[in-house]
């Protein structure tokens, strides 16, 4: 297995083309996905082209960077042009994306291959990809069990070597949440770090696309390759985008750790829990120091969130009226029938249960009681957070509370499917960056991942402290 | 947390979604449960505190009014039905 740092150093020192690595992946996407499902979507063509064309550049001496010539996937929630883009769902099925969303762009200008789109469930609605309309995903070290979800391609396709480094989405864990299931790393970046233009929106104030990779070094050097302002994303927050990986020293002597006592309570599975102590215990023999914090808020974030992400989605998801993408139903029956027809008959369970949550708690008579009220809570949970960085420098906690759970398990009871991301929501309601790391095994040999948390826009910070924790663990 | 059928109705009407009675009763069981477990934010005190609409605190920033190439129209419309560069509709006045 070879990492994405490692098969940059390779390129660049000519020990490997961009075509042959290129061609690797597509061989395995071949032979395996079929059982897998990380893909929806394979670019075999266009892929083999850009790879050439970066071999040539490499040849000239006019290499781009670090990405130059690596293949990589990307969710199916972000536009490639000329490429399919479903957001795994059947209303959207024969749409194109006219044009790259600009993370795309940046790959490509940085030189990467893009191999194809990678599998999620039904527009980032879930937790364990069974939501998607086409095919379900497996996780590659164990496929009678979950990858995770949202980005169940994402991490599958990285812990299956079929992709070096992924593109996934994160609006309430889907990054982090899957890179645990499949002991590799993924990182959600501060909201307005990375641009969203070009991006199926699902929950406008939460959604932020975060990178997956091996290791820590694979994370830092995608996320060099995508971040940066963009006019085009109202959002998008004007800082300097640094070379991540190469202020990655390992050094974190003085750095004060938060470990707050709600994240260890009842529902965290002791082997998992055992995972974060021990993880705490390594950053702790490279000179850092646990501070006992508290986050009195923790356990309101998941309602908190299943109101306000449901209502931006019931927004957001007006779009598909099967008027402008995709396919249309029910249109000899008039224009209404139009709209009804093609959004029930389209679009999946879990989708349209969160349309009617949405629409529900932004309904006349109910807009304050629940909707304002989940944005004052909203607000206390950031206040929280804002409190804590004033003692500490990051905060550690389980990315999941248990490994992964077998397909089928939670299907068909949504409350507990959402439990699933506990810890990784009130991150993503607060805007910080949050990053998983492979911290150990469960008896049954599943990854646990172990999750830090950052600063606003303190991902440099985030990054290393994130690298020590790999260096120590040796996981 | 109760929902008639009337509420359903009205929630699916609302939401442009057609759904079947075995749907609709499927998601009121789906909704009482969710909403019962959100009742938990109405005990706290929220009487002082601001609601939070972005996750950073941000300001609205324009871009330069420029003309830049774009995809078009065509480009855009994508897979929608249309005929000579419009989209067709189905017939909204009878």
């Amino acid at each position: 297995m070879k990492t994405l740092s490692e098969v940059s150093r390779a390129l660049s020192k000519g020990e490997v083309s961009s075509l042959s690595l290129t061609k690797a992946c597509l061989e395995k996407i071949d032979k395996q996905d079929s059982n897998l499902g990380c893909y929806l979507h394979v670019a075999s063509e266009s892929a083999l082209e850009a790879a050439e064309q970066s071999d040539r550049r490499r040849q000239q001496g006019e290499a781009f960077g670090d990405l130059d010539g690596v293949p990589v996937g990307i969710k199916d929630m972000i536009f490639c042009e000329g490429m399919p883009v479903t957001a795994a769902s059947k209303i959207l099925e024969g749409y194109q994306a006219p044009y790259d969303a600009t993370v795309t762009q940046n790959l490509k200008k940085a030189g990467a291959i893009i191999l194809g789109k990678l599998n999620q469930d039904e527009f980032a609605m879930g937790s364990s990809g069974e939501n998607s309309a086409y095919k379900i995903c497996k996780n590659p070290l164990d496929t009678t069990r979950t990858p995770g979800g949202s980005s169940s391609g994402s991490a599958a396709a990285v812990a299956a070597d079929m992709g070096f480094g992924t593109l996934g989405t994160d609006t309430g864990g889907s990054v982090r949440q899957p890179a645990s299931y499949c002991g590799i790393v993924g990182l959600k970046p501060t909201y307005g770090l990375v641009s969203r233009f070009g991006v199926i929106a699902y929950a406008s104030s939460l959604d932020q696309v975060g990178v997956l990779g091996h290791g820590v070094k694979d994370a830092a050097i995608m996320l060099s390759g995508v971040a940066g302002y963009d006019e085009r994303d109202s959002t998008s927050v004007n800082k300097p985008v640094p070379d991540y990986a190469s202020l990655l020293t390992g050094d974190i002597a003085g750095l004060k750790i938060g470990v707050p006592k709600e994240f260890f309570v009842e529902g965290l599975n002791p082997e998992v829990k055992a995972c974060v102590q021990n993880a705490l215990k390594a950053l702790q023999s490279r000179g850092a120091t646990p501070v006992e914090i508290s986050l009195p808020y923790t356990k309101e974030a998941l309602a908190t969130y299943y109101v306000i992400a449901t209502a931006e989605a019931s927004s957001n998801l007006s779009r598909y009226d099967g008027i402008r993408y995709g396919k249309r139903l029910g249109e000899e029956q008039g224009l209404k029938a139009v709209y009804e027809e093609t959004r029930g008959q389209l679009f999946g369970t879990e989708v349209k249960r969160r349309i009617l949550l949405g629409s529900y708690v932004l309904s006349a008579g109910y807009y304050d009681a629940y909707y304002v009220r989940a944005q004052k809570v909203r607000s206390l949970i950031a206040a929280d957070f804002k409190r804590a960085f004033e003692q500490v420098d990051a905060i550690i906690g389980p990315t999941a509370p248990r490994p992964a759970f077998k397909l089928g398990e939670k299907v068909s009871d949504p409350l507990q499917m959402y439990l699933e991301d506990i810890y990784t929501i009130p991150v993503n309601l607060a805007g910080l960056p949050g990053i998983s790391v492979p911290g150990g095994f469960s008896t049954d040999k599943l990854p646990i991942g172990i999750q830090l948390i950052g600063k606003p826009f303190g991902e440099t910070e985030l990054l290393n402290a994130a690298f020590a924790l790999e260096k120590e663990l040796h996981v | 947390m109760q929902f008639s059928h009337e509420d359903m109705t009205k929630l699916a009407r609302l939401s442009r979604l057609a759904l079947s009675e075995d749907e609709l009763s499927a998601r009121q069981r789906d909704l009482e449960q969710i909403l019962s477990y959100v009742q938990t934010l109405q005990a706290i005190d929220v009487s002082e505190i601001k609601p939070m609409t972005h996750a950073v605190p941000m300001e609205l920033h324009l871009r330069p009014d420029e003309p830049k190439p774009g995809v078009g129209r065509l480009g855009l419309m994508g897979s929608a039905g249309y005929e000579d560069g419009l989209i067709k509709v189905p017939k909204i006045i009878e």
